[in-house]
């Protein structure tokens, strides 16, 4: 049974090839994707702290930068 | 609706919803390469290489559905200069590029023990090239463009000339005689791929529509935060 | 404003209009090049049998592969008109009677064709070994 899916009357080089090609192009978007995505959060956060606390009042009004600190999953960690 | 549509709205729902998708994904792409690898029949001629279709055949739809999405919203960027629209395109195309280069490769794959070779410059394999080229240069155009008012007019000029494209490969296989074996599935006659087989082919493609709204969830936010990066200079 | 978005729609249509018609006019010119293969009729209709390597394509005659030693004999047929293939080599897992195929090769005549490579081509139909069966039995 586990031979059979593995050899797959000899397609099976050519079938699990596609398969993991395809695997393998996702992952490695998903990872470029989150790398950059952890970059900018991180470059963000550095310079909201950077700001100064009279600043800092005036950004937290604001929704969006709000959400952003929120969200990001370094503080979380 | 409109409110929907602005950009810090997105974001919103873009970071609640990121977690959620990629469980979704997840489980949907588990059942599908259950069906597609375990459960789905064999063919009869192709015997297991029809499997291969399951990864094949979706990414091509999906890379012909993102570009066209592309060049619609590149039209609306172009004339009414629409804001968010940039943002939206900008985030879809990689995951389009992907998808049109796993439907070359897996489509070479298939090829070797069906036709005979890896590759032949037939109109619809050349064709599904040159998109695959499209999104090369539409992605690389937002990269090598520093100005960018300037980029946002080029990138969306791509898009709209590549467009010109998308017929050329849909109906390739109908104006001249290809290797590509015609269209199965039509709209208004029976599909002549086997019910069996439309299972895995299905939800495959709905596996490979969640990662893109995964990576486009991901990428708009990014852009986003880099925007409100900049914002905070302004302060 | 409005004047401005109106210059742009015309600017895009111009654009897009003079890119479909050179795409197509490209298309057209390259015809020849654009199509993977010849049929037997095309090939029937030729004006000249030129030495250059192309491609004739069809389905393979119903009981005409003669197999002798290391020669491999068929007829490819659009239901038209016919022609005769000699090619000595391997052919693809798929190649078969009543079978789609593409032969790579030089034109002898209008009749005979000396293939160097042979791709089977796959058709639009997609079903398990058992629904084949039910098929044929009907």
């Amino acid at each position: 049974m586990i031979n059979e899916l593995i050899s797959m009357k000899g397609y099976g080089l050519y079938v699990w090839s596609s398969f993991f090609f395809t695997l393998a192009s996702f992952t490695s978007l998903y990872l470029l994707t989150k790398l950059e995505l952890l970059k900018e959060q991180k470059k963000y956060i550095l310079k909201f702290g950077s700001l100064s606390e009279e600043k800092i009042e005036i950004a937290k009004d604001q929704k969006i930068n709000k959400e952003i600190l929120l969200n990001n999953s370094i503080t979380k960690i | 609706m409109f409110k929907l549509l602005k950009p810090n709205q997105i974001f919103e729902i873009a970071s609640k919803l990121t977690k959620f998708i990629s469980i979704l994904f997840i489980v949907v792409l588990t059942i599908g390469l259950t069906e597609a690898l375990i459960l789905s029949p064999e063919d009869y001629k192709q015997s297991h290489s029809v499997r291969i279709m399951y990864v094949h055949v979706p990414a091509a739809w999906m890379a012909l559905g993102i570009f066209s999405v592309l060049a619609f919203l590149s039209l609306s960027i172009f004339i009414f200069k629409n804001k968010t629209f940039f943002l939206i395109s900008k985030s879809l195309a990689p995951s389009g590029f992907i998808f049109s280069i796993i439907a070359l490769v897996t489509g070479a794959i298939w090829g070797k023990p069906t036709w005979g070779t890896w590759w032949a410059w037939d109109a619809r394999i050349t064709s599904m090239l040159i998109l695959a080229l499209f999104y090369l240069i539409y992605l690389l155009s937002w990269k090598v463009i520093e100005n960018k008012e300037r980029a946002i007019k080029i990138s969306s000029l791509i898009a709209i000339i590549g467009a010109i494209n998308i017929p050329i490969i849909k109906f390739s296989v109908n104006w001249w005689n290809t290797l590509h074996q015609g269209q199965s599935i039509k709209i208004l006659s029976d599909s002549t791929i086997h019910s069996s087989m439309l299972l895995p082919l299905f939800i495959m493609t709905a596996a490979f529509a969640l990662f893109s709204l995964l990576i486009f969830l991901m990428k708009f936010n990014t852009e986003m935060i880099k925007i409100k990066n900049k914002g905070l200079d302004r302060l | 404003m409005v004047k401005k978005v109106k210059l742009r729609i015309l600017f895009l249509l111009a654009i897009i209009l003079s890119a479909i018609l050179s795409v197509f006019l490209i298309l057209k010119s390259l015809e020849k090049d654009v199509v993977f293969f010849l049929s037997p009729t095309d090939v029937k209709v030729l004006k000249t049998i030129d030495t250059k390597k192309i491609r004739v394509g069809g389905m393979v005659k119903d009981k005409s592969i003669s197999i002798s030693s290391e020669k491999i004999n068929f007829v490819i047929t659009d239901f038209k008109n016919e022609i005769s293939v000699s090619y000595s080599g391997s052919v693809p897992n798929l190649f078969a009677e009543n079978k789609g195929v593409v032969a790579e090769g030089f034109l002898e005549d209008r009749n005979y064709f000396k293939a160097v490579k042979i791709l089977a081509k796959h058709d639009e139909n997609y079903m398990p070994p058992e629904v084949k069966e039910a098929l044929g039995e009907k």
